[in-house]
């Protein structure tokens, strides 16, 4: 996985990096908010690891600036890493975009958890707050709803590679949207980061990054799929 | 009864989810799947709120926003509008055109639901 650890304090830039290695996770360092968000313009992370208090621009100043920029990450989860754990600076970092909060000293199982949790096809928290809106995952009517979704799914991303194949731009970003805005209903947010970099270059006409941005999310939709495909009934519809 | 809300996104599954909890809080709904069905369905049911997303193929929001201003015929519903995550519009730009409020797409279904209690309050008196 790749990921982005703003952390000026050399000491836990280490522990981090050892934590991470074990991992087997890509990183990259950002030793001030500034940097952070300047390597975050630059390229798509899974998960963005935030200290709180930093020189130049802090951790919250940081978050909001890549909420708020157009770039690769507006939707990647943020993990704020703070010393403080009273609730008002918990609000305050959900308020400036931030998905999650640990407090310092960070232990090695506490981080995975977080990183596992945040960089799984789905964002739980959104999908049983669907469910629940829904009347339950048993329901008809979320049954309805998800036969339909990976029927359309499917679809979408099959003609999405065969347009890219031919060449066709316009329909690749077409597909790339509608994949983009049913995925999001779900908390599929890395099939929506994708998307969003997939439609993005195709409008543009940016032929460069749409091969690996289509290898990206045949692999990521077939993990949401698998994980979503677990919730439907036997007698729901199928393909 | 005439639909008190009318629902035009072309998004199958965002269709889906909002026309359901919008029946769930009692409320008549029909169902416009792009543009131009946004604009003749409001001119023919006048409904009293319109869920308008902005970004359909066909016809975008802000076209079905002039449209409705130049050809209202006197009817005006109370327009909310769904702007995507990735790239929110303007939101003094939609109220200019005649939206009342904006929301940006994924929502709680909370804070949905709290505007559309506003504006139904608000078209109702």
């Amino acid at each position: 996985m790749d990921i982005l650890i703003a952390e000026d304090n050399p000491v836990n830039q280490e522990i981090m990096r050892m934590f991470m290695a074990k991992a087997g996770h890509q990183i990259v360092i950002a030793v001030d908010g500034q940097r952070a968000v300047e390597a975050a313009s630059k390229q798509r992370f899974d998960v963005i690891l935030m200290d709180g208090q930093m020189p130049e621009m802090d951790g919250l100043e940081a978050a909001r600036q890549i909420r708020r920029t157009n770039g690769p990450n507006r939707q990647t989860p943020i993990i704020a890493l703070t010393a403080s754990v009273a609730d008002t600076d918990r609000d305050l970092c959900r308020k400036a975009g931030m998905d999650d909060f640990l407090s310092k000293p960070i232990r090695a199982e506490e981080l995975q958890r977080a990183i596992t949790q945040w960089s799984g096809p789905v964002d739980a928290g959104a999908l049983n707050s669907l469910q629940a809106e829904m009347g339950g995952r048993h329901s008809p009517v979320y049954q309805e709803l998800l036969g339909s979704f990976l029927k359309d799914t499917r679809m979408n991303l099959k003609a999405l590679i065969e347009c890219l194949a031919n060449g066709n731009f316009e329909e690749v970003a077409h597909h790339a949207h509608l994949l983009k805005g049913a995925s999001s209903y779900f908390g599929a947010r890395r099939t929506q980061n994708i998307c969003y970099e997939l439609e993005k270059a195709a409008r543009a006409g940016h032929r460069a990054p749409l091969d690996g941005l289509r290898i990206s999310l045949d692999r990521e939709v077939n993990a949401l799929l698998t994980v979503l495909g677990k919730d439907q009934s036997v007698t729901g519809e199928v393909r | 009864m005439a639909p008190q809300v009318l629902l035009c996104d072309d998004d199958r599954t965002s269709t889906l989810i909002l026309k359901r909890m919008l029946e769930k809080s009692g409320l008549s709904v029909a169902v416009a799947q792009n543009g131009k069905e946004g604009v003749s369905m409001t001119l023919q049911l006048k409904p009293m709120l319109l869920i308008l997303d902005l970004d359909m193929p066909v016809k975008n929001g802000l076209s079905v926003l002039e449209d409705l201003r130049a050809q209202g015929g006197g009817w005006s519903p109370r327009i909310l509008v769904l702007s995507a995550h990735e790239s929110p519009a303007d939101e003094a730009k939609v109220k200019s055109l005649g939206a009342h409020d904006m929301v940006i797409k994924p929502f709680h279904p909370a804070e949905f639901l709290q505007k559309i209690q506003v504006l139904i309050r608000e078209g109702g008196s």
